[in-house]
């Protein structure tokens, strides 16, 4: 980005007007969708009002069943306005009355000069830019980044977010280059808890608070909600043959609880979870590997066997039974049949 | 006594509050961010830092902002 160092009260006043050009335009329009809101309930109000006119004039002349008629309109119509008086409630709430002047703009960017030392401006883009200083999250070093607030969109506010987070000296997640850090995905800040304060930073023409916050997640990790955890940060060593690879290419040993390469790993031909192939033991009766929950033990000769062997009773000792058995059916068809039988 | 409060704990609203004569910025953090540590957020009076025994005076802007923000990733 071809950006500048703000260096002249009349460049910061230049970047202040704007500011506040873009902030009112958001304002402009938050009062536009007011003025819709209204007048989707109002129109509902005037329909109740004909509703109850020609209520008045059906019990007046005994229409008992055009009376019915209008009840049902009525039914409608209230079901309806409440839905459209929320609508504007929440188009009230959204509103914010400290509409920015400009001296307050420039006075922010003045603190913002003070807070983090420079503040720089690319024209072409109409980009306001502040860099952070080296972070480093639980000894993984970060390194510092260029906060970068697209003024041309802040007009798009809340739908749209006008910034970007760039690693400037990056050290990405081994398992992914586009996450810079733990919370911050092609460039693309998920600010979590400062989310709100953010949007109402900016729809206020805050711009200092606004970098402040940011700053304030950047410097802060949350263990619970990282696109990468910091302990994964680096890759991760395979238990097996200790190659360290991205935490996408690992695989979890459902049996050990290790994470191992994808050399390392296989699967239950069983269950089909991904089990080390240390812990993957092989059945003597159909030679396929299984897990240690998919293996047991035939009850009669206590022999490590799959459970879809003893299931089909292919354990040796139950074919050496059956052998027995087979041979003994045999024998008796060749013996004579009893005196009993016979009769 | 008047004085602007900016409050960028949580949803970052700003408001007009009556305070009383004598107060320190000390004694305004404990009464708005009870249970809170000051040394966990920016405060400033009229966009500079100043000392925990200022007096807050008529028309000051007050600014408390956390230096600890949880970040999510984009599914949180």
């Amino acid at each position: 980005m071809d950006s500048q160092v703000i260096q002249w009260p009349s460049q910061m006043a230049k970047v202040a007007q704007l500011i506040v050009q873009q902030v009112t335009s958001v304002h402009n329009s938050r009062l536009g969708v007011i003025g819709q809101k209204a007048c989707r309930v109002l129109e509902d109000m005037q329909a109740l009002q004909r509703c109850r006119s020609r209520l008045d004039t059906c019990l007046w002349r005994g229409w008992l069943g055009a009376a019915k008629s209008v009840a049902e309109e009525f039914q409608s119509l209230t079901r309806n306005l409440p839905h459209e008086l929320d609508q504007l409630k929440s188009a009230l709430e959204h509103r914010d009355g400290h509409m920015p002047r400009l001296r307050d703009v420039f006075e922010d960017l003045q603190q913002l000069e003070n807070e983090f030392g420079e503040i720089r401006w690319c024209q072409e883009r109409k980009i306001l830019a502040v860099t952070t200083e080296y972070i480093v999250l639980e000894d993984i070093q970060l390194g510092p980044f260029e906060i970068r607030l697209d003024i041309s969109r802040l007009n798009r506010l809340p739908s749209d977010r006008p910034y970007s987070i760039v690693a400037l000296e990056p050290h990405p997640a081994a398992s992914n280059d586009s996450i810079t850090h733990p919370h911050v995905s092609d460039e693309i800040l998920c600010a979590g808890n400062a989310g709100a304060a953010i949007v109402t930073t900016l729809s206020t023409g805050r711009i200092c608070d606004f970098f402040v916050l940011v700053r304030s997640v950047l410097t802060t990790y949350n263990p619970n909600s990282p696109y990468v955890s910091l302990d994964r940060w680096e890759g991760v060593a395979c238990e097996d043959c200790g190659y360290t690879v991205g935490s996408d290419d690992t695989y979890y040993c459902t049996s050990c609880e290790q994470d191992y390469c994808g050399d390392c790993i296989s699967s239950c031909h069983n269950c089909q979870d991904s089990t080390c192939r240390s812990c993957l033991e092989e059945c003597p009766i159909c030679g396929d590997s299984y897990c240690r929950s998919c293996m047991t033990r035939c009850p009669d000769c206590r022999q490590a066997i799959c459970s879809t062997c003893l299931d089909n009773r292919s354990c040796s000792c139950h074919e050496e039974e059956q052998e027995e058995t087979s041979n003994g059916t045999n024998q008796d068809k060749d013996q004579p049949p009893r005196a009993s039988q016979a009769a | 006594m008047r004085i602007l409060f900016i409050n960028n704990d949580g949803a970052g609203f700003a408001d007009y509050v009556e305070i009383a004569d004598g107060t320190t910025v000390e004694k305004f953090f404990a009464q708005k961010l009870p249970d809170r540590q000051a040394s966990d957020f920016l405060i400033r009076v009229n966009r500079q830092p100043v000392a925990k025994d200022y007096v807050l005076q008529e028309g000051d802007r007050v600014s408390i902002t956390p230096t600890k923000i949880e970040g999510a990733d984009a599914a949180a």
